[in-house]
């Protein structure tokens, strides 16, 4: 047999022996499978873990936990640098605790459940960014984890780079990145555990401690009397319709599956300068409209670029006239 | 023809410019060509309006309505005249500070923030506050441009300086902004699957001293 001969027939038995008989070679993950499965594991793990967030030169740390018992869901987040502010959730029931009752008093805290998530849609993550795996296996608070770069294919959005444990595709690591490169948002686990073995108790306020439950305002949709003339690619509107806020206010909510963008429309008296406020990956824009006599004041708020925002304003208008 | 109830929304109009810190001197000599009495019963109906059209802000803006406005109104003119602005708004802050700690206190409310360290929304308040890192629209650093989209005519607008935005307190307009950033926060937490983990960004809870 000539060597070539035994090369191939090296390569048969080598097939064979790999074939679903024996040893199959490990295949990494596609985007879509690794952000479907991230964004499932927030619900179906049990951790606790100690994460940073930073943007621009702040930084704070806190503490999350989450645990399924006997068809409940607990969850609580706690923030270790401030003012000891817990916010538990069992199921939709959200408790915040703190310190004090005068601090109670005087704190407006968010009064919506955690979990309300949409669903994850990968097809319409694709018409804004390109979903790029590494082949390589990074290491985040001490596990191995997949790095997953959301490369934007216009620039309406930001960059994200995404670390996910290798075994369990829980989130370690999120870094927001303008189109240099530049780092705008981090979010960071630098301790976790999928075995936590919380218990019960664990999701108890302390007896020396003032909660207050809070109540989630039922979100009443209206018909949305306004329009978009054009949207980047992947953004779409989230509810069929607005919502209406207690104050007379509009609200609308855009996304392309990663970044958000609402749109708050009010009535107002007065003309507001034109603005823009830009902070960490946060962009806050507002300008005045006049449709007959009456003026709307129009609020936008996003982690996209500020020229997203700016050209949203120029085709916002009304569907017809109000 | 100006009608009664052109002349009552202008009055309105210039009492809510007024508390807007955008009054200009033509809002302020309207103001003052009604009676006290007019002018405080107007204000309460103001206040009231604007309490209900904030109530959800949890700020209670009500003040005592027998404050003599048309006084203070009258000593902010005088202080117009000698000081012969270069601009047209006049700044309500200097009128504000006249006034008693608890007035004050409930109309421009003093914020802290917990978790303000990672919190994008906080960061935007506490720029705010302190107006060091405030940026406008670049294109408009010197006189911001005023864009109101109009299809049957144009508007007379008061143009403010940069400057002076910067200098201005926080006010009602910010704690709405900070409404706004806490919704969308909020609602993008439900829109991507992250967990409780993008309520990191929200935090920016006012608080009344």
């Amino acid at each position: 047999m000539t060597l070539s001969g035994l090369l191939r027939a090296g390569l048969v038995v080598l097939s064979v022996l790999l074939s679903p008989f024996g040893y199959s070679v490990p295949t990494t993950p596609t985007a879509a499978q690794l952000l479907e499965e991230m964004s499932q594991s927030f619900s179906k793990l049990d951790y606790d873990g100690i994460f940073i967030h930073s943007e621009n030169t702040r930084m704070n740390s806190m503490r999350v936990q989450h645990q399924q018992k006997k068809g409940k869901e607990y969850e609580s987040l706690v923030d270790l640098d401030g003012n000891k502010i817990q916010v538990i959730r069992i199921d939709d029931t959200v408790i915040c605790v703190y310190p004090n009752e005068s601090i109670a008093d005087k704190q407006v805290m968010s009064s919506t459940p955690f979990k309300r998530f949409i669903g994850l849609d990968s097809e319409r993550l694709t018409l804004g960014y390109d979903l790029v795996v590494s082949d390589k296996i990074g290491r985040i608070a001490g596990r191995d984890a997949y790095h997953l770069r959301l490369v934007p294919k216009d620039q309406y959005r930001y960059a994200h780079e995404v670390w996910l444990d290798k075994h369990n595709r829980f989130l370690l690591k999120h870094d927001m990145l303008d189109q240099n490169g530049g780092l705008l948002d981090r979010i960071q686990f630098t301790s976790v555990t999928f075995d936590p073995n919380l218990k019960a108790e664990d999701f108890i306020p302390n007896k020396s401690s003032y909660s207050k439950q809070m109540v989630e305002p039922k979100p009443r949709q209206i018909k949305s009397l306004w329009k978009f003339d054009w949207l980047p690619e992947g953004f779409s509107l989230v509810w069929p319709e607005a919502r209406s806020l207690n104050h007379g206010t509009s609200m609308l909510l855009l996304s392309d599956g990663m970044a958000t963008i609402s749109v708050f429309v009010e009535p107002v008296m007065k003309v507001k300068p034109t603005s823009y406020l830009l902070i960490g990956a946060t962009v806050a824009g507002e300008k005045t409209l006049k449709v007959g006599k009456q003026l709307y004041l129009v609020t936008m708020v996003g982690e996209v670029p500020k020229v997203t925002i700016e050209k949203l304003m120029s085709v916002f208008m009304p569907k017809a006239r109000l | 023809m100006t009608t009664s109830d052109d002349s009552q929304q202008a009055v309105l109009e210039s009492l809510s410019a007024m508390f807007d810190d955008e009054a200009n001197q033509q809002d302020l000599h309207d103001l003052m060509a009604q009676s006290s009495t007019d002018l405080n019963e107007k204000m309460t109906a103001f206040h009231l309006i604007q309490h209900t059209l904030r109530k959800e802000s949890d700020v209670d803006v009500n003040i005592d309505a027998s404050f003599n406005l048309a006084a203070r109104v009258s000593a902010q003119i005088e202080r117009e005249e000698r000081q012969k602005p270069s601009t047209q708004v006049v700044s309500l802050a200097p009128l504000l500070t006249s006034l008693t700690p608890d007035v004050v206190s409930e109309i421009m409310p003093q914020k802290r923030y917990f978790w303000s360290g990672f919190a994008v929304a906080a960061s935007v308040a506490f720029v705010i506050i302190v107006g060091g890192n405030l940026m406008l629209n670049p294109a408009s650093k010197t006189a911001p441009a005023v864009a109101v989209q109009d299809t049957t005519h144009s508007l007379a607008i008061p143009v403010t300086s940069l400057a002076e935005l910067k200098k201005q307190p926080m006010d009602v307009d910010s704690l709405r902004l900070q409404n706004y950033l806490r919704q969308h926060a909020e609602q993008a937490t439900m829109t991507v699957g992250r967990g409780m983990i993008p309520m990191a960004r929200i935090a920016s809870y006012p608080i009344k001293e």
